[in-house]
């Protein structure tokens, strides 16, 4: 029995040391790297960058495998059939869009499309690049993007966009014309939509569907996909619009727990790993053979009003006005994203065109007691409901303290984003929600910026604004040609959103991350989170 | 013995009806909208609507649940929602990835408690009987996922032996088969024991011993036979804590099997794919035990004496 027990005590104590051992910190232990041979070998190629994909005796040498892990499931590569970031992703290698944002000037540009012309509001004229190759080798054509369009028309991830379009009217092999229904000066961005790349025609025509969706035009070739497991690509050799990778093949890991991603880039496993924890982001920073690759994001995170709910005092414009003066927004972004965030003074994302720098509601808490009292708000609670995404999660408890020191309280229900989704798109009389904290991503346009979630037939209006005057603002906005005339629009549409109406108050955007290995180049931050690898490479040193 | 097996197969059926019906309506009590969540985020309500009847998701929930059983006893389970593929065909691709999870944690989980179990009840009141219960109950007290990244940590990241997670080649295997097999030893462990602790005080066992044969010819022809019987019978169980298991390590370990899959399908709320999966392994599992209670009359002279009569 003596024996037992000093058995049982060895054993706790083997326990404890395992515990202290896999506890300790990463960056101080140097990190067991498996040699690069075998992680699929390396090239060499010219240092000018040359791109040929053909060894070379120049002392640049290139990783020829690398595999980036991806916290959600990559689930098909048919461009038309999905809205997730995972799969656009991937798409984004192997097929084009007619324009697409150039995520180095932010612009919106031709990626298949040379230039562009507005005849009218409702009348567009595209021209086509010239000699662009699809992975089976037949040359892009307007017949390609007719029958793109005759095909999103059908599905209904992307009916919406055919619904805007009257007539396709073919001119030439690269130059069509589109008639539209109403006039759009923002028409551009629509064909930006990830959802409506370019598909061959004469592939849907010979192979079948399946493989037919797998040719496009970008610099990836699909190879192989493991349900689950991973989706592999490999470099398009005869592509006439890019230049060849330098890295041979792309392989997408879907690894769903962020800290098993981050082990494995410290275990040289993978090159680049998506969403890292903000807890590891001074592990990759301070790390010798890591870095943190970071981009000013363009998701909007706001504490909202339910405006629509009846006998609550968040339908008092004082009570939001309090909250707004009443919220240190530099706190919140400490406890929410350890800092990597910046602060909004307006309810439009910064780096969007006709953002215009307004001061917005500053941090005054004398000013948010006074208007608190005012309102009658102090000593009330008040019920916030968010997802269980850790940041807003943080943030909420973060919004709960706060409000706590003027007299306030706030009982948080936390939920499935899906369960949230549900609730704020139900009818705003009777959904019972109070105050809520989510997040909007305009990829796109100012247009998309706000009528989506404050136009009153927006399908993500949260806050159930019902205002003709915002209503007429946002339509005139979109279909006036003058930009200075429509830079003065969008510029009293955040005043009036962001210091008058206040259906939410905008608190930050979060910087955009990714942990990558040393010598890691070309992973372009996209801030609606279509991130971009089509040339990404690893340099190696010998 | 037929019929015995064809009444089991037939009871089956209800077990399967009533495990489609709680799961679906389940689902569809729970809150959030798959349609709302795939729709784009410019979707109009029209088009919401649009993808609700592409996807028959339009319609009452018992409107729904009697148009999926239609299709599910023509062996049709439905098109995932959220993947827009058929689901008998992710599950068949995933499945087979789980089952050698399952198997390579229950190898495991008998090379371990197999000797350690005999050891402990051989050495009955010793250190080494002290030992193995001590083992068996960290086994089964440890927290999966807790012993899973510990054991990335040492193995994968401080050693760099083995890989943290993936699916590739044997050394993938590895690390989340133990996991899930340290848990399964941990009980199989103390069954072993006290089986063997019934079977050596037996009086055949007692004559064995006075006729001369030696102590470890007692205990493996004559003992370990009698003794895996009821071992046998919790291998039906032990399967299911399996796959129960892996649920949890295949999101550790990345491995790509079906328990990722329905996860996944009911944080998606995907009711087909997730109702689909949950039907496969209640089938599979039913199947399993029947197939283990066949066994047991095989292996067991005195029930097959008794299906004989």
């Amino acid at each position: 029995m003596k024996h037992t027990k000093i058995i049982a005590l060895l054993l706790c104590i083997v326990m404890a040391a395992a515990t202290l051992l896999g506890c300790t910190g990463g960056t101080d232990t140097p990190v067991t790297t498996p040699d690069a041979g075998q992680q699929g070998g390396t090239q060499t190629n010219a240092p000018d960058g040359g791109s040929t994909g053909q060894p070379s005796t120049g002392d640049v040498k290139y990783k020829e495998e690398i595999v980036i892990a991806m916290a959600d499931e990559f689930t098909t590569i048919d461009p038309m059939e999905t809205t997730a970031e995972t799969n656009q992703i991937v798409q984004d290698c192997t097929h084009d869009l007619l324009t697409d944002t150039n995520l180095t000037t932010m612009q919106n540009e031709g990626e298949l499309v040379d230039h562009w012309e507005m005849l009218a509001p409702d009348h567009w004229r595209f021209v086509l690049k010239d000699n662009v190759t699809f992975h089976d080798g037949t040359i892009l054509n307007v017949d390609d993007v007719e029958f793109t369009f005759q095909r999103a028309a059908e599905k209904s991830t992307t009916a919406n966009y055919m619904a805007k379009i009257s007539e396709f009217i073919k001119v030439d092999d690269l130059t069509f014309e589109v008639k539209l229904l109403a006039g759009d000066v923002d028409f551009n961005y629509t064909m930006a939509a990830n959802s409506l790349a370019i598909l061959s025609k004469e592939a849907f025509e010979t192979m079948p569907e399946e493989d037919a969706i797998k040719i496009g035009t970008g610099p990836w070739v699909f190879e192989e996909f493991v349900s689950g497991d991973y989706v592999s690509l490999v470099r398009f050799e005869g592509s006439t619009l890019y230049p060849v990778p330098n890295t041979k093949r792309l392989v997408f890991r879907m690894i769903p727990e962020a800290s098993a991603r981050m082990i494995a880039l410290e275990n040289g496993e993978v090159d680049v790993i998506m969403t890292p924890n903000a807890t590891d982001y001074s592990r990759l920073t301070e790390s010798d053979d890591l870095q943190l690759i970071t981009e000013t994001g363009r998701t909007q995170n706001f504490v909202g009003f339910n405006l629509q709910n009846p006998d609550c005092i968040v339908t008092d414009p004082v009570f939001r006005q309090a909250v707004a003066y009443g919220i240190d927004k530099d706190e919140m972004v400490i406890a929410a994203w350890d800092g990597y965030a910046q602060v909004s003074t307006s309810m439009m994302c910064r780096d969007m065109g006709y953002y215009a720098d307004i001061e917005g509601i500053p941090y005054d808490p004398e000013k948010a007691q006074q208007l608190f009292d005012q309102c009658g708000a102090t000593g009330k609670t008040l019920h916030l409901v968010t997802s269980d995404a850790a940041h807003r999660t943080k943030m909420a408890e973060n919004f709960q303290a706060q409000m706590k020191k003027y007299g306030i309280t706030i009982t948080v229900e936390f939920m499935q984003n899906s369960a949230l989704t549900e609730l704020n798109t139900s009818d705003g009389t009777t959904s019972g929600v109070e105050l809520y904290i989510a997040s909007w991503t305009p990829g796109k346009n100012a247009d998309y910026m706000f009528r989506n979630p404050l136009h009153s037939t927006g399908g993500r209006n949260y806050s159930h604004l019902m205002d003709p005057e915002i209503d007429a603002l946002i339509d005139a906005a979109v279909a006036e040609t003058d930009t200075t005339k429509r830079a003065e629009m969008y510029k009293e549409l955040q005043e009036r959103i962001t210091c008058e109406i206040i259906p939410w108050v905008p608190i930050a955007q979060p910087t955009l991350t990714l942990g990558a290995a040393k010598g890691v180049t070309g992973a372009l931050l996209h801030p609606g989170l279509v991130h971009q690898f089509k040339m990404i490479e690893r340099v190696i040193e010998d | 013995m037929f019929r015995y097996i064809i009444k089991r197969i037939l009871m089956m059926i209800p077990v399967l009806l009533g495990v489609s019906f709680v799961v679906y309506y389940l689902m569809d009590l729970a809150p959030g909208d798959i349609i709302a969540q795939m729709a784009p985020q410019d979707a109009t309500p029209e088009q919401i609507e649009m993808m609700r009847e592409e996807l028959g998701m339009n319609g009452s929930v018992f409107e729904r649940y009697f148009r999926y059983l239609g299709k599910l006893v023509q062996g049709d389970l439905g098109t995932s929602l959220s993947q827009k593929r058929p689901v008998m065909e992710l599950f068949l691709e995933r499945f087979p990835v789980t089952v050698e999870l399952a198997f390579g944690s229950i190898l495991v989980a008998i090379l371990i408690s197999v000797p350690l179990g005999i050891a402990a009840a051989t050495h009955h009141r010793t250190w080494l009987d002290g030992t193995s219960m001590v083992t068996a109950m960290l086994g089964v007290s440890m927290p999966s996922f807790w012993l899973g990244l510990l054991l990335i940590m040492l193995f994968a990241l401080k050693l760099g032996w083995l890989p943290s997670g993936g699916r590739e080649g044997f050394a993938a295997l590895i690390l989340p088969a133990l996991t899930l097999g340290a848990n399964q030893a941990g009980s199989l462990t103390r069954i072993t024991r006290s089986s063997m602790l019934d079977v050596i005080r037996q009086d055949y066992l007692r004559t064995a011993r006075a006729k001369g044969v030696s102590e470890k010819q007692v205990i493996r022809k004559h003992a370990l036979k009698n003794a895996l019987i009821p071992i046998i019978t919790v291998f039906g169980s032990t399967l299911g804590g399996a796959f129960g298991g892996a649920i949890m390590i295949e999101t550790v370990f990345s491995w790509p099997g079906v328990g990722r899959l329905t996860v996944r399908a009911i944080n998606d709320r995907d009711m087909t794919l997730a109702t689909g999966c949950i039907i496969m392994f209640t089938m599979f599992m039913t199947l399993t035990i029947l197939l283990v209670d066949i066994a047991y009359a095989f292996v067991d002279p005195r029930i097959k004496a008794r299906y004989s009569k």
